[in-house]
């Protein structure tokens, strides 16, 4: 049989490398940055009739008197603007449409912000996720009270979350350092929205492998938790792969052909559903059979 | 085939009939009732949120930071009998939070209108210029030494007087009891748009009440007292000053720049009007005066705004439309040919439960947002999962030498633990969200946890109930014998 358990340490050191290298870039980089519903200002997204040159609108929006903007072009015509708020924060968006409308006739989407709801809303994402993690440890502990240290499998599901929620940054990370030109990528509402539908779907698939794990415990098919571990991930693994191929296709496509708007709750999924099956498999099992074998050793 | 199966198909049939004819005809009347459910304008008659079909999105948060709920309401109250007189199609009000509100008016082109109209509190005074002198004393106590070297004489102190000017409310003393001129004076309902017999300009026209009007008259008659030259014969009428004293000439504070500053030329019993305004804030003023002044007044500016051009929400709900149908299909494509004979079962299973939820969507009805879409879509991802952990488990039971029938009992049995976890915790984080969403103010966050959740819990459904009935269905047909169609 393929022992898959066997070489846990390189999986290890794979998701490591990996989430250091990519939060080390994000680091540098600096290329992810929060959007307005964190920071406060304006957001817009304009699409030109004609196409309209990265050049043009920057001038359009120096001579209305803003500094510390963004603008990034898509090409045909769409641009991504960000500004500080204006002092007249009512009449922004007349102030930007006319400005805007000199180059050509566009249609616009605008969003503004006020800074004294933007940090309420980094601390409330926070407490979301941290209340759901927790909510799924209990139900873990709860629904896997039946097999000996049902904590732990707990335990190892959140690892896994944290792994998927880094390497969703770490990815993030890369390209918007590597592929800005092409890709426009906040943390956003949508991205956070993506990272907590990430914790669902994660923790889905770490489940239906522990699911497998304990059955197989109830049933005593194997000697070793090991063995058992390893059996398990190998019998749920064709399920793991459809699975997730199935729900990459759904996200491929609205990738591809969704609307721009939900880029980064999609972004995410993509790197969560990756990151997801692997996670349950090589690193939850993997860290259940290393604490089990390190509990063993101590006592024996 | 036992009694119970063909009931439980029969029932099955019927469910699926019911929701796919609910979504497939766009507009229907409910039987026995006046309401009508879908739209005849939009895709499957689902309702469309702003960021598919254009509009805005506001979020005003309480000046106070702990309005009561009665004041929230009665605020809500004022915004709504606002937004209708102008006219807005099916706009959306209500509170969030304990002092925030959120409007959301679809269709709206005129942001800056909307925007005044809802967020000034449109209070409007009348007020007399008092001008004080004070004279402030100042003891020069060191000598002075002139230019020419002599000292002069410091016994005597030096006066200085300085003048202010100040618009001061106007009020006057009815029937032992001092009122005010202000917006409380107003009848609500009063006030209308009309237009200057001479110049044809717009003016708002209103009616104060029996004291406010007797107040008026005797503010006037004391004004035209002053020579018509003196500033104090001039009346300044304000738009949302507050309580407080404006100095004359100051336009740097809020409202205190006044609307108009006639000079009285006679005693006025009746009510005056006021002019200098373009049409579209003619009529602006006279919604707000009419819907009453706000039990708590808000920020001026929104918190929060959204705004969806109507053409770029048309081209992400077909663009959405277009990436989820194509999404679906490949996976019932994928579900058939790899899964074959159970493939087809999942693909019903899967139609009946996409019919069901969208059905469920029409009839609450769901507000359909982009982040609602995806959610769909990934719930559908999760009626997927289900399905295919149940037939790995039937292929895997088949392979160990079981007959169809016992194959298909005990893989669902041994895939129910699995499907039941995993959803239990996804409907876990859609609350999760769903709270989350309301704090965050954005309605993106919470349509998306909504969709996920009732997406969730059906998706258990239809793989326990629909598939296995399906399946069941095969059993008593001459394919249950092929039993390489099932693994």
């Amino acid at each position: 049989m393929w022992n898959i358990v066997r070489y846990r340490v390189i999986y290890f050191l794979l998701s490591a490398t990996l989430i250091v290298s990519g939060l080390v870039t994000l680091y540098i980089g600096s290329g992810l940055s929060l959007s307005i519903e964190f920071t406060g200002g304006a957001a817009i997204r304009a699409e030109f009739n004609t196409d309209v040159s990265q050049v043009e609108v920057e001038t359009v929006i120096d001579e209305m008197g803003y500094e510390n903007y963004v603008v990034q072009g898509f090409g045909d015509g769409e641009f991504f603007i960000r500004l500080p708020l204006s002092n007249d924060a009512v009449g922004q968006e007349n102030q930007v449409r006319s400005g805007l409308e000199k180059l050509s006739t566009l249609s616009m989407n605008f969003d503004q912000v006020s800074p004294s709801i933007a940090s309420e809303t980094i601390r409330n994402a926070l407490i979301a996720v941290l209340v759901a993690v927790v909510g799924i440890l209990l139900y873990i502990i709860y629904a896997f009270r039946g097999v000996q240290h049902s904590f732990r499998y707990g335990i190892c599901a959140v690892i896994a979350l944290a792994h998927d929620i880094l390497m969703a940054f770490a990815v993030a990370g890369v390209v918007t350092t590597f592929a800005s030109n092409v890709i426009r990528l906040e943390i956003s509402s949508m991205f956070l929205v993506g990272v907590l539908t990430l914790l669902g779907y994660s923790i889905n698939d770490t489940i239906v492998v522990f699911d497998r794990i304990r059955e197989n415990l109830l049933r005593e098919t194997h000697r070793t938790l090991s063995d058992t571990v390893n059996f398990s991930i190998l019998e749920s693994m064709g399920r793991s792969i459809n699975t997730s191929f199935t729900t990459l296709l759904v996200l491929l496509a609205l990738l591809l052909v969704g609307p721009v708007s939900i880029f980064d709750f999609i972004f995410v999924m993509i790197v969560g559903v990756v990151s997801g099956t692997y996670s349950s498999i090589f690193v939850a099992s993997q860290v259940l059979v290393y604490w089990d074998e390190r509990r063993s050793q101590a006592i024996g | 085939m036992r009694r119970g199966q063909i009931v439980g198909i029969i029932l099955i049939m019927i469910v699926f009939v019911a929701s796919f004819a609910s979504v497939a005809i766009a507009e229907w009347n409910v039987p026995f009732t006046n309401s009508t459910k879908g739209s005849q304008e939009t895709p499957l008659g689902l309702t469309l949120g702003l960021d598919l079909q254009g509009g805005v999105h506001l979020v005003y948060e309480t000046v106070d930071p702990n309005p009561s709920a009665e004041d929230l309401l009665g605020t809500i109250e004022v915004i709504r009998t606002r937004v209708d007189a102008y006219g807005v199609a099916e706009p959306l009000i209500q509170s969030l939070g304990s002092n925030r509100v959120v409007v959301q008016l679809p269709g709206v082109q005129d942001v800056q209108a909307a925007k005044n109209l809802i967020g000034a509190p449109a209070v409007l005074d009348f007020r007399e210029l008092v001008i004080t002198s004070t004279q402030t004393v100042t003891a020069t106590e060191q000598p002075k030494e002139t230019e020419s070297g002599t000292t002069e004489d410091s016994a005597e102190d030096e006066v200085t007087e300085s003048v202010s000017a100040q618009w001061e409310i106007g009020n006057s003393t009815v029937d032992g009891e001092l009122v005010y001129i202000n917006g409380e004076r107003l009848i609500p309902g009063s006030a209308q748009v009309g237009f200057d017999p001479t110049t044809g300009s717009p003016e708002v026209l209103f009616q104060f009440d029996r004291k406010g009007s007797e107040a008026f008259r005797l503010l006037t008659r004391d004004l035209i007292q002053y020579e018509i030259s003196d500033p104090r014969r001039q009346l300044g009428i304000f738009l949302d000053a507050g309580d407080e004293p404006c100095v004359l000439g100051d336009a740097t504070t809020p409202g205190c720049d006044p609307l108009l500053t006639p000079v009285v030329q006679a005693e006025i019993p009746t009510s005056p009007r006021i002019t200098g305004l373009s049409l579209d804030e003619a009529q602006i003023l006279s919604i707000q005066l009419n819907a009453g002044a706000f039990p708590v007044p808000l920020s001026k500016d929104p918190i929060y705004e959204r705004d969806v051009d109507a053409f770029l929400g048309a081209d992400a709900l077909e663009r959405g439309l277009q990436a989820g149908s194509i999404g679906i299909i490949l996976v019932m494509l994928f579900m058939l040919i790899y899964y074959r004979m159970n493939g087809l079962v999942a693909v019903l299973a899967l139609m009946i439960y996409a019919s069901m939820v969208l059905s469920i969507f029409k009839l609450i009805p769901v507000v359909l947002t982009l982040s609602g879409m995806a959610a769909f879509v990934l719930s559908f991802g999760f009626a997927v999962d289900a399905n295919v952990l149940i037939f790995e488990r039937i292929k895997e039971e088949i392979r160990g030498g079981r007959g169809l029938g016992s194959a298909i009992e005990i893989g669902f049995n041994r895939a129910w633990p699995a499907i039941r976890d995993g959803n239990i915790t996804t409907l876990i984080i859609a609350a999760i969200l769903f709270w989350f969403g309301e704090r965050l103010g954005a309605g993106l966050v919470q349509g998306f946890a909504f969709t996920l959740g009732i997406g969730v819990a059906l998706s258990m459904l239809t793989a326990l109930v629909v598939t296995r009935r399906i399946l069941g269905l095969f059993l008593s047909t001459p394919l249950a014998r092929k039993l390489g169609l099932f693994s």
